[in-house]
């Protein structure tokens, strides 16, 4: 084997770093002497660096939403076996339901400020209602699934908590449709009934609660975010929940 | 590179842990996947059979290893399955014709090679680039894609391949001097 050929073979591991010293030298010196082999690491090492150099461009093409959300959907596999049924119909308490941590990253593309708070509210009624009618009996997720679904869709750290009211059922969580799916939608049934607690990455509303579209809808604020819990019960029931909701921002 | 994770066994905030460091792949895997098969909607079922299998073969997942290079070769395993189930052979199409063609020295015949540098500023070269890499043969656009774009190690990438690591390192090779030669006409003459 020629020296040009041997050194080839190390050409790549030399260009990446990746090359024990002694062969690094060897490398060094034979492209010292040999202008075919000199220019031939040239071109590699070139196109490595542009390839490096354009990383962000490459990297710029993210997963669909709708992939997301399927791939969380997904979660809880890993507890396959006995343990499973128990676990997907885990009880949820409402009281300090979320803990939300706002991530690094663009995500507040939501305007909340352009819309009316009864707007808005009628419209993540219907969500309710259509959450419910379309994906309520296929979704069974753990409280483990909604976190990283949280954290996989929004880049959201969200702890919900063990323990609590016996009467709150975890369904699971959806990105909600409105705004553009910047909105968490985190499915329940409390009693039985269809409980919706949705979170908004803004806080431009004030606390109130009002009826529309058949549903009671209770409006907070905490810390820069909003939070919309949206019922069917009765007003006192529902301002009760929504006050044993708070979530904590971080 | 890639994060080293505790079980995903025993507590749930382990197993939690671990289903959110694997979905936080989810970006580079369907990237990843979309050179493999070309389609978005073929892409996108690609990435969800991979998480569904790593989901359910969690227990298999070695502790301390790298867990984003155990969610590629999952992917590029259900590819090749997929392929091999389709009775297609993209994988490897003319691979050797491409690699004998690499072979050419024309770029080695002591003239002028643009610097790194001289490439980098060539803000042009960005759809160029991309139109390129999208070209090359499938066997060295893996390879160059998972080494220079999402910077896996030669075992790794030898590993999601099953192929041998002297062969990954052959085909980077090919696959960044194929790409020169595509690109080395856009450089601005005598420079």
């Amino acid at each position: 084997m020629s020296d040009c050929q041997s050194i080839d073979l190390l050409v790549t591991p030399f260009i990446d770093g990746e090359l024990p010293a002694q062969d690094r030298e060897r490398v060094e010196r034979h492209l010292r002497v040999c202008a075919p082999c000199h220019s031939r690491v040239d071109a590699e090492r070139t196109v490595r660096t542009l390839m490096k150099g354009r990383q962000s461009l490459f990297k710029g093409e993210s997963a669909p939403v709708a992939l997301r959300v399927k791939c969380a959907g997904h979660c809880g596999m890993a507890a396959a076996g006995h343990a499973l049924k128990s676990r997907w119909r885990r009880v949820m308490p409402l009281a300090a339901a979320a803990v939300i941590v706002l991530g690094a990253g663009g995500v507040l593309l939501y305007q909340a400020t352009s819309r009316s708070a009864r707007v808005m509210a009628a419209e993540l009624a219907a969500d309710h209602v259509t959450c419910f009618a379309i994906h309520a009996s296929r979704i069974e997720q753990s409280a483990d699934a909604v976190e990283a679904a949280m954290m996989a869709t929004f880049g959201w750290t969200v702890d919900l908590p063990e323990g609590g009211d016996d009467e709150l059922e975890l369904i699971g969580s959806r990105p909600c449709l409105y705004g553009g799916g910047r909105i968490a939608h985190i499915m329940y049934r409390h009693r039985g009934e269809p409980m919706s607690l949705f979170m908004l990455p803004k806080a431009s509303y004030d606390r109130e609660m009002f009826e529309t579209l058949g549903h009671e809808c209770a409006i907070w604020s905490s810390g820069d975010r909003t939070c919309v819990l949206v019922s069917r019960e009765a007003p006192a029931e529902v301002a009760r929940l929504a006050a044993q909701v708070q979530p904590t921002f971080h | 590179m890639g994060a080293r994770l505790a079980s995903p066994h025993g507590q749930s905030g382990g197993k939690a842990a671990f289903e959110a460091e694997a979905l936080s792949s989810v970006d580079s895997l369907y990237r990843t996947a979309l050179r493999l098969t070309r389609v978005p909607a073929d892409a996108e079922d690609l990435v969800q059979d991979t998480y569904l299998k790593a989901f359910r073969a969690a227990d298999s997942f070695e502790p301390g290893t790298n867990l984003r290079a155990w969610l590629f070769t999952i992917l590029h395993n259900t590819a090749r399955n997929r392929i091999r189930d389709r009775a297609r052979d993209t994988v490897t199409v003319d691979s050797e014709t491409v690699e004998q063609a690499a072979e050419q020295p024309s770029f080695s015949n002591g003239g002028p090679v643009p610097t790194p540098e001289t490439l980098l500023l060539n803000e042009a070269l960005t759809p160029e680039l991309q139109s390129a890499v999208d070209h090359l043969p499938d066997a060295f656009r893996q390879v160059v894609w998972l080494r220079d774009v999402e910077e896996f190690s030669y075992a790794e990438i030898a590993a999601m391949l099953g192929i041998p690591v002297g062969t990954v390192m052959s085909r980077i090779s090919r696959g960044r001097r194929l790409l020169f030669e595509r690109l080395k006409h856009l450089q601005p003459a005598h420079v």
